[in-house]
């Protein structure tokens, strides 16, 4: 899969988290999340998606393509990899 | 209609005023002013706007106003340019911004200036008496304190902090980025030696406009130097004001908004529904489970809060996308206040004179969603 990748900053200088554009809705990438703890808001206005797994930690409004990725402080580069890795893998059917 | 609705007034408003946009884009489709060398027919914004904002903070001398592009330059210009020793003490509080507290940090950093602050109260507020007893053991050469927390909205007893501080021979500069065109300042009757604004804020103007007050007979140097379009002989900057500290270029179509603003504001005073919806939305999320910090006095309308076992950023987030509501969650640039607070961050939302009553109610519900979920 094909993803662009950006940092975000909040007020935190040891924040670590990154926002990805994937080819596909967060609707359709949650349901790739098999082994992660995923959860659907179905009631928001824009109804979203969170998921957890060792401390990383993904969110997304449902019908977007784009996701926040939250990485543990520590280790966050060998997770931001691991997940990477993980995505670029994965097969958009682009 | 986007859908979205706008709570981060505290930080930048949205709307703004009616004539602002037009008067911005009328200044860039004009041929640019004449940079001090007008004649009486040349109409001069930054002069008319020196006029508007000394009716709006009681000052009888408008050219003591310096104009630049943000409270941040003016915060800047007056501490870092004001006259301090070696050894001199400059008292703040824990309330203050970055924009406060890094330069007051570079001041005990490479000018051996001695920065002390006094704690503030959990609403985010500073106890007088406190101030008052601090004031008198530690004699400053200088105060800084915010007219009011950007993070919780209590607005502090500034006349009482000001006497206070100047029975001690300090002089006073005050922050009210958050206060002016919302609540009253008064520059000269409360005896204000140095006053910083912005006019993004609750000015209804655009961002790139603010400045700083400086009381008559009190001599700043320069923080920035440069072309004033007049006196280009001379080495070093002229001595009056305001040209003393406007160095280069001015933004005139920013300040032609901060005019219109200014203008429409007189023309249309507010009619403090702001304040009253701010203490229903402080209500409402009480009763959706938040955790509101609520001011005990006279407060801007702005309400922080975090939800139980929720961190801000993640409830900043969810109100966001989840919801289109724009809010800030985390420390607001504002990292000792916390401590008093008791938590970590917070989520904020501020209103502005435009704020519905629907757009209030909408953001209680989404927060009784959020906390629900």
């Amino acid at each position: 899969m094909r993803f662009e990748c950006k940092k975000t900053e909040n007020c935190f200088a040891a924040s670590e988290t990154w926002e990805y554009r994937l080819p596909e809705t967060a609707e359709t990438f949650a349901a790739r999340l098999g082994g992660w703890q995923v959860k659907e808001n179905r009631n928001y206005r824009r109804p979203m998606m969170t998921a957890d797994r060792n401390g990383v930690n993904v969110k997304g409004v449902l019908a977007g393509n784009v996701i926040r990725v939250s990485f543990p402080e520590v280790n966050w580069e060998a997770e931001k990899a691991h997940f990477e890795d993980w995505l670029s893998g994965e097969d958009a059917g682009e | 209609m986007d859908g979205v609705i706008y709570l981060n007034n505290a930080a930048t408003s949205f709307p703004k005023a009616e004539g602002v946009e037009e008067a911005v884009s009328r200044a860039l489709l004009s041929r640019p002013g004449s940079a001090h060398r007008g004649g009486i027919e040349n109409f001069d914004v930054f002069a008319e706007t020196r006029r508007a904002l000394s009716r709006l903070m009681g000052v009888s001398a408008p050219e003591r106003i310096a104009l630049g592009p943000n409270s941040t330059w003016g915060l800047n210009q007056a501490i870092q340019g004001f006259p301090l020793k070696p050894g001199d003490t400059v008292l703040s509080t824990d309330a203050e911004h970055n924009s406060v507290l890094r330069p007051l940090y570079r001041l005990w950093k490479e000018r051996d200036i001695d920065v002390r602050y006094v704690g503030v109260l959990p609403d985010g507020g500073v106890d007088p008496e406190v101030w008052s007893r601090t004031v008198k053991a530690c004699r400053p050469k200088l105060c800084v304190f915010t007219h009011a927390s950007n993070v919780t909205g209590m607005v502090n007893p500034a006349p009482e902090l000001v006497s206070a501080a100047r029975e001690c021979g300090a002089a006073v500069l005050l922050d009210a980025s958050q206060t002016l065109g919302c609540v009253p300042v008064r520059a000269e009757e409360w005896n204000i030696d140095m006053l910083a604004f912005t006019g993004h804020k609750y000015l209804l103007g655009p961002q790139g406009t603010g400045g700083l007050y400086v009381r008559p007979g009190l001599e700043l140097s320069p923080v920035l130097l440069g072309g004033t379009g007049v006196k280009s002989d001379l080495e070093t900057m002229p001595e009056e004001m305001p040209l003393h500290l406007e160095a280069g270029t001015g933004n005139e179509p920013s300040f032609c908004g901060l005019l219109a603003a200014l203008e429409w504001a007189e023309k249309n005073p507010a009619d403090g529904s702001a304040f009253a919806l701010a203490d229903e939305l402080r209500r409402g999320l009480k009763k959706a489970g938040a955790q509101v910090i609520v001011p005990t006095g006279e407060a801007t309308p702005v309400v922080s809060f975090n939800l139980p076992g929720r961190s801000a950023d993640a409830v900043g987030y969810e109100l966001s996308e989840g919801f289109g509501i724009t809010c800030r969650s985390g420390l607001h640039c504002a990292p000792r206040i916390f401590a008093a607070l008791g938590c970590p961050s917070t989520v904020r939302l501020s209103l502005s004179r435009f704020t519905s009553e629907e757009e209030i109610g909408a953001a209680v519900s989404a927060v009784r969603e959020i906390a629900g979920a």
